[in-house]
């Protein structure tokens, strides 16, 4: 399930906000731990064994870990067996397919057939969020939980299971047993959820469109025209993942949660190292908690530390798709970033603010096409596109695609930099604050399920009775 | 706790309001079945057995189930479409809120299978001996430039009669696009504002053009009975979604001294009934009225007029071939109409009536809209 669909705004949540606070506190986590399998179930019921199972051996393990804390070897021995475990499960159902096919390409005598399984639903996230725990157990940064209804309500608990933000296991191991859920925060949560849902189905969605009628015509609507198309995607990736955010952790909050906020403007980023310090915040820590320092971090000399920067983006490609072009997209970011810290920094750091940001755009836009092809044939001839004259500046069907957009495109330049949130953080005490922000929920409310409803609107013109 | 604190639970107060009352809402309205909008019968309650919800689209059945029956639909549709449209999205489901009420849609892909289709109409020709006249009816947006918003996708058509008049092989193609563009500078209404449809006066000076090409004569406009009838709804007026738009009017022409002389034969298959008027009034209870020409599509029909002198003629066409058939029939005694969407028998076995091996019928119209005729898929077909 997702929230942005009918089902979830209009039975999922009524009925599971009503449930949740009508019963004791006692029951608050079992709840919790079921309807999450519920949310978790819609789409794929079988895959719900798969990670029940998940959870299960990650919750021994970490049990087991604490209780015997004391005894490093066997301790780390436990660590190192949850971690294969996890990585197991990921390859197998993840990457499969995709090492299978590599290897007949590089080794095709051998012949191995390639198994091509459905991928569940967000088990990069939730294996990430299990091998966090285990970690953070085994590092003495949070105790294991004896309940296995606790821990397993870490893991799949609705708002951030299929989608992220990736909790670290450390940062809500306290809130899981003693939180209070409060009216303010429900408050604070509530308009969060509208302004992610806003992000998701008024600009991500429409941005979308964009960008599909777009590419439909490829490379033939000329340089500016191929470089909007992109731009919407940009526009769309990031307010599609940052709205899931919002809403996930608004709805946490509604719950009694705080999670750690996943995004940070990063369009507004003037190197390549800012922005990934600003995109999917919860991704790039866990990486760097759990791998990059554990490989040595810059501890062990620039050489290692290259390299090991190196193992940790190639990863970040691969996590976010099984393909090459995703192994690509992330070991481009990882030389972009070396580059940067080793050479260019200096340099761009006394550049005009204004050049700093066309020179970080520019190589983001350019990632995401390398994001976004998983056919390198197409994703070459569309970097091409973006140079090639040949189309002249805008196609004349382009150019109309564009000019319907505009004011959307302008909304969704404006909502990527922290204009709005400034002037609410100005007007916050305003007595009568409440006023526009009952109006732009209520109007929002519409508008989102307007547009919800829309997708199902479909005049049959040529029917026969 | 204190008021100023109270006052700022507003908007949660408001969220949670609105998704409990939509909640009970679509628990507890009664279900309609049909969409009379949407020409379509929507989605019932899905198979609540285990197998289905393990193994099967309980998911996704009960989703479209919920879409189609959450409450307030139409209003939601109306405010998605009038959201588009005023943050300029003119057109964002195909169809262009226009000037003087006019919904138009949205012109044809340049990528669309015109070449291949006159292709096969002009191959038909050649084997069957025939001797076809085929006219494509511009787009409404193409004549009706001027009512169109500023910013829109171009129309095409002159071009595409372009690649027709020099592919049209062994047909004779009669190009109405110079008449249309006078007729609508003079301001008559060639195309009906809240459908994809042309008008009756639209179809009447197409009569007039193929009766020119074809040298017939054709029958003066004042020989005909108009009426009008309001409170037309079309498709256009269906897809957009813009339900403050004001319905349109659509014209009858009914020539008195045919009255008793028509017959109208509508085959389905294997079953044929019969009419005497080439007008089926019950649709004229309905929003879209257009179907009251010959009864909407269908695969075949076959319209005799006693009265009128010429022989027998085959039309392969789209529904907008219905407006002009009354026209149309004046002139021939019998004419064949196929529908290629319905009809996918041989219909070379139509041309030869009395069944002795050789065809009998000669003349042949192909009628389409630019719009169709770009974008049919059924053409193919053809046999």
């Amino acid at each position: 399930m997702v929230f942005s669909s009918l089902i979830f705004l209009f039975l999922y949540l009524p009925v599971t906000l009503l449930i949740y606070y009508l019963i004791p506190r006692r029951f608050k986590n079992v709840f919790l731990f079921l309807i999450s399998l519920v949310f978790y179930g819609w789409g794929e019921p079988m895959f719900v064994f798969l990670m029940l199972g998940s959870i299960f051996i990650n919750y021994i393990h970490a049990y087991l870990i604490y209780t015997h804390r004391d005894n490093k070897s066997f301790s780390k021995k436990l660590v190192v067996s949850s971690v294969i475990i996890n990585l197991a499960l990921l390859a197998f159902f993840k990457y499969a397919g995709f090492i299978g096919e590599t290897l007949n390409i590089v080794l095709p005598f051998l012949n191995i057939p390639v198994i091509s399984i459905p991928l569940p639903i967000g088990i990069s996230f939730y294996t990430f969020q299990t091998m966090s725990c285990v970690i953070d157990v085994y590092r003495g940064d949070a105790p294991a939980k004896k309940n296995f209804i606790t821990f397993g309500t870490y893991v799949v608990l609705f708002p951030q299971l299929i989608a992220g933000p990736i909790v670290r296991y450390m940062d809500v191991a306290d809130q899981l047993d003693n939180r209070r859920e409060n009216m303010d925060q429900f408050v604070d949560g509530v308009k969060l959820f509208m302004v992610g849902m806003g992000k998701k189905i008024l600009i991500a969605n429409q941005m979308g469109l964009l960008w599909d009628s777009l590419r439909a015509t490829g490379e033939q609507n000329g340089i500016i025209g191929s470089w909007i198309g992109i731009i919407a995607y940009s526009f769309q990736i990031y307010f599609d993942f940052s709205g899931y955010s919002d809403m996930a952790i608004g709805l946490g909050r509604m719950l009694g949660f705080e999670f750690l906020k996943n995004f940070d403007y990063p369009y507004i980023s003037k190197t390549i190292t800012e922005f990934w310090r600003r995109w999917h915040i919860s991704l790039s820590t866990w990486f760097k908690e759990y791998v990059y320092i554990p490989l040595g971090g810059n501890r062990k000399g620039v050489p290692r530390q290259i390299l090991n920067l190196i193992i940790v983006w190639a990863c970040t490609g691969l996590w976010h798709g099984a393909s090459l072009n995703f192994l690509l997209w992330g070991l481009y970011f990882g030389v972009l970033l070396i580059i940067e810290k080793f050479v260019l920094m200096r340099f761009l750091n006394k550049l005009p603010a204004f050049i700093q940001h066309i020179y970080a755009l520019f190589l983001i836009c350019i990632g995401w096409v390398i994001f976004y092809f998983e056919d390198l044939g197409q994703l070459w001839s569309y970097l091409c596109s973006l140079f090639n004259p040949e189309y002249g500046l805008i196609a004349s069907d382009a150019f109309h695609i564009v000019m319907s957009y505009l004011p959307l495109l302008v909304v969704a330049v404006l909502a990527s930099t922290p204009l709005a949130f400034k002037l609410y953080q100005k007007l916050r005490d305003w007595r009568y604050i409440w006023i526009p922000e009952t109006g732009l929920c209520l109007g929002g409310l519409l508008i989102c399920t307007a547009s919800l409803v829309s997708q199902s609107y479909n005049p049959f013109i040529y029917f026969r009775f | 706790m204190n008021k100023k604190k109270l006052l700022h639970f507003i908007p949660a107060v408001v969220f949670l309001v609105f998704i409990y009352v939509m909640c009970l809402l679509f628990i507890f309205q009664p279900k309609e079945d049909y969409s009379a909008n949407e020409k379509r019968y929507l989605e019932k309650f899905p198979d609540m057995s285990a197998e289905n919800i393990l193994f099967g689209d309980f998911d996704s059945e009960f989703e479209s189930y919920m879409a189609d029956h959450v409450a307030g639909r139409t209003f939601f549709v109306g405010l998605n479409a009038y959201y588009d449209l005023y943050t300029g999205r003119n057109g964002a489901n195909g169809v262009y809120a226009c000037a003087d009420n006019y919904l138009i849609n949205d012109p044809v892909d340049r990528k669309n299978h015109i070449e291949s289709n006159l292709g096969i109409f002009s191959q038909f020709t050649q084997d069957n001996n025939l001797n076809t006249n085929i006219m494509i009816i511009p787009s409404t947006g193409y004549i009706m430039g001027d009512k169109l918003p500023a910013n829109h996708k171009d129309y095409l058509d002159g071009e595409y009669f372009d690649t027709i008049e020099k592919n049209c092989g062994s047909m004779n193609f009669i190009n109405v696009e110079d008449a249309f563009k006078t007729a609508a500078a003079n301001g008559e209404q060639l195309y009906c504002r809240t459908d994809h449809h042309w008008t009756t006066p639209g179809a009447y000076l197409a009569y007039t053009e193929y009766c020119r090409a074809a040298g017939l004569e054709a029958v003066p406009e004042e020989s005909y009975d108009k009426t009008t009838v309001s409170g037309f709804y079309g498709t256009t007026y269906s897809t957009s979604g813009l339900w403050n738009t004001p319905p349109d009017n659509i014209e009858f022409w009914e020539n008195r001294d045919n009255i008793g002389a028509v017959n109208v034969k509508i085959t389905e298959g294997s079953e044929s009934e019969e009419y005497d008027s080439y007008f089926f009034l019950s649709h004229l209870e309905e929003e879209d009225k257009y179907p009251t020409f010959l009864d909407g599509n269908h695969a075949l029909v076959e319209i005799t007029n006693e009265n009128a002198d010429g022989g027998t003629i085959l039309v392969i066409k789209d529904s907008y071939a219905h407006a002009m058939m009354p026209f149309l029939s004046e002139n021939y005694s019998k004419i064949i109409m196929v529908d290629l969407r319905y009809y996918k028998a041989p219909i070379s076995a139509l041309l030869d009536t009395d069944g002795d091996g050789e065809n009998d019928i000669t003349d042949c119209l192909v009628l389409y809209s630019m719009e169709n005729f770009a974008t049919d898929t059924d053409i193919p077909f053809l046999s």
